[in-house]
Protein backbone atom coordinates (compact mmCIF):
# COMPACT_ATOMS: atom_id res chain seq x y z
CA UNK A 1 0.00 0.00 0.00
CA UNK A 2 1.37 3.41 -0.84
CA UNK A 3 1.00 6.40 1.45
CA UNK A 4 -1.82 8.00 -0.49
CA UNK A 5 -3.92 4.86 -0.22
CA UNK A 6 -3.80 4.98 3.57
CA UNK A 7 -6.53 7.58 3.84
CA UNK A 8 -9.16 5.63 1.91
CA UNK A 9 -8.35 2.40 3.76
CA UNK A 10 -8.62 4.17 7.10
CA UNK A 11 -11.91 5.82 6.16
CA UNK A 12 -13.30 2.49 5.02
CA UNK A 13 -12.19 0.88 8.27
CA UNK A 14 -13.55 3.58 10.59
CA UNK A 15 -16.92 3.95 8.88
CA UNK A 16 -17.49 0.22 8.45
CA UNK A 17 -20.19 0.05 11.14
CA UNK A 18 -20.14 -3.72 11.31
CA UNK A 19 -20.83 -4.37 7.63
CA UNK A 20 -17.63 -6.34 7.18
CA UNK A 21 -17.13 -8.66 10.16
CA UNK A 22 -13.36 -8.41 9.79
CA UNK A 23 -13.42 -4.61 10.05
CA UNK A 24 -14.51 -2.18 12.79
CA UNK A 25 -17.86 -2.34 14.56
CA UNK A 26 -18.44 1.37 14.91
CA UNK A 27 -16.42 4.58 14.62
CA UNK A 28 -16.37 4.81 18.43
CA UNK A 29 -14.82 1.38 18.71
CA UNK A 30 -12.40 1.75 15.84
CA UNK A 31 -8.79 1.95 16.93
CA UNK A 32 -5.96 2.23 14.45
CA UNK A 33 -2.64 0.87 15.57
CA UNK A 34 0.41 2.46 14.05
CA UNK A 35 3.55 0.38 14.21
CA UNK A 36 6.88 1.73 13.13
CA UNK A 37 10.34 0.34 12.82
CA UNK A 38 13.41 2.00 14.26
CA UNK A 39 14.62 2.41 10.71
CA UNK A 40 11.45 4.08 9.46
CA UNK A 41 12.08 7.49 7.99
CA UNK A 42 10.48 10.26 10.01
CA UNK A 43 9.15 11.84 6.83
CA UNK A 44 7.17 8.69 6.04
CA UNK A 45 5.85 8.48 9.58
CA UNK A 46 4.53 12.05 9.42
CA UNK A 47 3.06 11.45 5.96
CA UNK A 48 1.12 8.45 7.29
CA UNK A 49 0.01 10.35 10.40
CA UNK A 50 -1.16 13.18 8.18
CA UNK A 51 -3.16 10.78 6.02
CA UNK A 52 -4.78 9.24 9.08
CA UNK A 53 -5.63 12.64 10.50
CA UNK A 54 -7.06 13.58 7.16
CA UNK A 55 -9.22 10.45 7.12
CA UNK A 56 -10.65 11.36 10.50
CA UNK A 57 -11.06 15.02 9.59
CA UNK A 58 -12.90 14.19 6.38
CA UNK A 59 -15.22 11.83 8.18
CA UNK A 60 -15.92 14.43 10.86
CA UNK A 61 -16.43 17.12 8.24
CA UNK A 62 -18.88 14.84 6.43
CA UNK A 63 -20.63 14.17 9.74
CA UNK A 64 -21.01 17.89 10.32
CA UNK A 65 -21.99 18.48 6.71
CA UNK A 66 -19.19 20.93 5.95
CA UNK A 67 -16.06 20.91 3.84
CA UNK A 68 -12.65 19.87 5.09
CA UNK A 69 -11.35 23.45 4.95
CA UNK A 70 -14.24 24.67 7.07
CA UNK A 71 -13.64 21.85 9.50
CA UNK A 72 -9.97 22.76 9.92
CA UNK A 73 -10.95 26.35 10.57
CA UNK A 74 -13.28 25.29 13.37
CA UNK A 75 -10.70 22.94 14.82
CA UNK A 76 -8.06 25.65 14.99
CA UNK A 77 -10.42 28.19 16.51
CA UNK A 78 -10.21 27.16 20.14
CA UNK A 79 -11.95 30.24 21.50
CA UNK A 80 -15.32 29.53 20.00
CA UNK A 81 -17.26 26.66 21.50
CA UNK A 82 -18.90 24.69 18.78
CA UNK A 83 -21.51 22.15 19.87
CA UNK A 84 -21.58 20.45 16.49
CA UNK A 85 -17.81 20.03 16.55
CA UNK A 86 -17.92 18.48 20.02
CA UNK A 87 -20.61 16.12 18.81
CA UNK A 88 -18.55 15.09 15.80
CA UNK A 89 -15.55 14.53 18.02
CA UNK A 90 -17.62 12.19 20.18
CA UNK A 91 -19.15 10.36 17.23
CA UNK A 92 -15.82 9.85 15.50
CA UNK A 93 -13.09 9.92 18.15
CA UNK A 94 -9.48 10.10 17.04
CA UNK A 95 -8.16 6.85 18.38
CA UNK A 96 -4.64 6.05 17.38
CA UNK A 97 -2.49 3.59 19.23
CA UNK A 98 1.23 3.60 18.67
CA UNK A 99 2.94 0.30 19.18
CA UNK A 100 6.51 -0.05 20.38
CA UNK A 101 8.80 0.10 17.36
CA UNK A 102 10.42 -3.03 16.05
CA UNK A 103 14.11 -3.16 15.32
CA UNK A 104 14.53 -4.55 11.86
CA UNK A 105 15.95 -1.61 9.97
CA UNK A 106 18.43 -0.67 12.70
CA UNK A 107 19.11 2.87 13.79
CA UNK B 1 35.78 97.17 -2.77
CA UNK B 2 35.46 96.57 0.87
CA UNK B 3 32.19 94.90 0.17
CA UNK B 4 33.90 91.91 -1.37
CA UNK B 5 36.68 91.71 1.08
CA UNK B 6 36.62 88.42 2.65
CA UNK B 7 36.55 88.57 6.36
CA UNK B 8 39.22 86.68 8.00
CA UNK B 9 37.78 83.95 10.02
CA UNK B 10 38.79 80.48 11.13
CA UNK B 11 36.68 77.45 10.51
CA UNK B 12 33.61 77.74 12.69
CA UNK B 13 33.30 75.16 15.48
CA UNK B 14 31.04 72.27 14.55
CA UNK B 15 27.78 72.57 16.31
CA UNK B 16 27.40 69.74 18.77
CA UNK B 17 23.87 70.55 19.75
CA UNK B 18 22.47 67.69 17.64
CA UNK B 19 24.91 65.15 18.99
CA UNK B 20 22.49 63.81 21.64
CA UNK B 21 19.86 63.40 18.93
CA UNK B 22 22.19 61.31 16.86
CA UNK B 23 23.24 59.20 19.82
CA UNK B 24 19.65 58.58 20.85
CA UNK B 25 18.66 57.76 17.34
CA UNK B 26 21.41 55.14 17.18
CA UNK B 27 20.45 53.81 20.61
CA UNK B 28 16.79 53.40 19.67
CA UNK B 29 17.70 51.92 16.34
CA UNK B 30 19.71 49.17 17.97
CA UNK B 31 17.11 48.65 20.68
CA UNK B 32 14.43 48.11 18.07
CA UNK B 33 16.40 45.87 15.75
CA UNK B 34 17.97 43.63 18.39
CA UNK B 35 16.30 40.29 18.92
CA UNK B 36 16.72 38.36 22.12
CA UNK B 37 18.95 35.42 21.51
CA UNK B 38 17.13 32.57 19.89
CA UNK B 39 18.42 29.06 20.15
CA UNK B 40 21.10 28.49 17.62
CA UNK B 41 20.51 25.29 15.73
CA UNK B 42 23.31 22.79 15.83
CA UNK B 43 21.43 20.18 13.88
CA UNK B 44 19.89 20.15 10.45
CA UNK B 45 16.23 20.88 10.65
CA UNK B 46 14.12 20.46 7.59
CA UNK B 47 10.59 19.92 8.80
CA UNK B 48 8.24 17.50 7.07
CA UNK B 49 5.25 18.78 5.16
CA UNK B 50 1.73 17.99 6.24
CA UNK B 51 -1.71 19.36 5.48
CA UNK B 52 -3.88 18.60 8.52
CA UNK B 53 -2.21 20.89 10.99
CA UNK B 54 -3.31 22.16 14.33
CA UNK B 55 -2.03 25.35 15.85
CA UNK B 56 -0.23 25.30 19.14
CA UNK B 57 -2.31 27.19 21.62
CA UNK B 58 -0.15 28.70 24.32
CA UNK B 59 3.39 29.32 23.21
CA UNK B 60 4.61 29.75 26.80
CA UNK B 61 3.72 26.13 27.53
CA UNK B 62 5.72 24.80 24.61
CA UNK B 63 9.28 23.54 24.80
CA UNK B 64 11.18 22.51 21.72
CA UNK B 65 13.34 19.47 21.08
CA UNK B 66 15.32 19.36 17.87
CA UNK B 67 16.46 16.16 16.22
CA UNK B 68 18.60 15.89 13.12
CA UNK B 69 22.01 15.36 11.63
CA UNK B 70 24.58 17.66 13.30
CA UNK B 71 25.74 20.55 11.17
CA UNK B 72 29.28 20.19 12.47
CA UNK B 73 29.80 16.65 11.23
CA UNK B 74 33.52 16.66 12.00
CA UNK B 75 32.88 17.19 15.68
CA UNK B 76 29.65 15.32 16.28
CA UNK B 77 29.48 12.72 13.54
CA UNK B 78 26.74 12.13 11.00
CA UNK B 79 24.23 10.23 13.13
CA UNK B 80 21.12 12.26 14.08
CA UNK B 81 21.41 13.89 17.49
CA UNK B 82 19.04 15.54 19.92
CA UNK B 83 19.31 19.21 20.75
CA UNK B 84 17.61 20.98 23.63
CA UNK B 85 18.24 24.64 24.29
CA UNK B 86 21.82 25.06 23.11
CA UNK B 87 23.26 21.66 23.80
CA UNK B 88 23.32 18.27 22.16
CA UNK B 89 22.10 15.67 24.60
CA UNK B 90 21.57 11.93 24.85
CA UNK B 91 18.05 10.56 25.30
CA UNK B 92 18.85 9.87 28.97
CA UNK B 93 19.17 13.60 29.65
CA UNK B 94 15.70 14.41 28.32
CA UNK B 95 13.84 13.92 31.64
CA UNK B 96 16.14 16.46 33.31
CA UNK B 97 15.36 18.94 30.57
CA UNK B 98 11.64 18.35 31.00
CA UNK B 99 11.86 18.91 34.75
CA UNK B 100 13.82 22.12 34.21
CA UNK B 101 11.22 23.33 31.73
CA UNK B 102 8.40 22.42 34.09
CA UNK B 103 10.07 24.37 36.89
CA UNK B 104 9.82 27.50 34.79
CA UNK B 105 6.04 27.24 34.69
CA UNK B 106 3.42 27.94 37.32
CA UNK B 107 2.41 24.96 39.35
CA UNK B 108 -1.09 24.85 37.89
CA UNK B 109 0.21 24.78 34.34
CA UNK B 110 2.88 22.13 34.76
CA UNK B 111 0.76 19.26 33.50
CA UNK B 112 -0.10 21.18 30.39
CA UNK B 113 3.48 21.42 29.17
CA UNK B 114 3.74 20.55 25.49
CA UNK B 115 6.90 19.19 23.99
CA UNK B 116 7.24 20.13 20.38
CA UNK B 117 9.45 17.81 18.38
CA UNK B 118 11.18 19.46 15.49
CA UNK B 119 12.58 16.51 13.63
CA UNK B 120 14.51 16.54 10.40
CA UNK B 121 12.88 14.61 7.56
CA UNK B 122 15.90 12.35 7.21
CA UNK B 123 15.90 11.24 10.85
CA UNK B 124 14.83 7.72 11.65
CA UNK B 125 12.02 6.68 13.98
CA UNK B 126 14.50 4.95 16.31
CA UNK B 127 15.77 8.15 17.83
CA UNK B 128 12.31 9.71 17.82
CA UNK B 129 10.83 6.80 19.75
CA UNK B 130 13.75 6.93 22.21
CA UNK B 131 12.85 10.54 22.90
CA UNK B 132 9.17 9.70 23.20
CA UNK B 133 10.01 6.96 25.67
CA UNK B 134 12.00 9.39 27.82
CA UNK B 135 9.24 11.98 27.64
CA UNK B 136 6.81 9.40 28.92
CA UNK B 137 9.16 8.69 31.79
CA UNK B 138 9.31 12.39 32.61
CA UNK B 139 5.51 12.52 32.50
CA UNK B 140 5.33 14.96 29.63
CA UNK B 141 2.28 13.54 27.91
CA UNK B 142 1.59 16.21 25.38
CA UNK B 143 3.79 15.80 22.38
CA UNK B 144 3.53 17.65 19.14
CA UNK B 145 5.27 17.01 15.85
CA UNK B 146 6.22 20.22 14.19
CA UNK B 147 5.70 20.41 10.46
CA UNK B 148 5.12 22.95 7.79
CA UNK B 149 1.98 23.53 5.82
CA UNK B 150 1.82 21.69 2.53
CA UNK B 151 -0.34 22.82 -0.31
CA UNK B 152 -3.10 20.30 -0.72
CA UNK B 153 -3.14 18.59 -4.08
CA UNK B 154 -6.86 17.86 -4.05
Amino acid sequence: MSVNQVKEAAKKFISNNGRDPKSSESPQAAVISLKTDRGTKYEVYIAVMDELKKAYNELRAAYMGITLAEYLEIENDSKKQNAKFEEAKKAIPYQLSEAEPTNVGGN
Amino acid sequence: MSKFNKKKKGTPAISTSSLPDIIFMLLFFFMVTTVLRETELKVQNRLPKASQLQKLEKKSLVSYIYIGKPKDTEKYGVEPRIQVNDALVTPKEIPNFVYAEKDKLDEVERDKITMSLKVDIDAKMGIVSDVKQQLREADARKVNYSSVKAIDKE
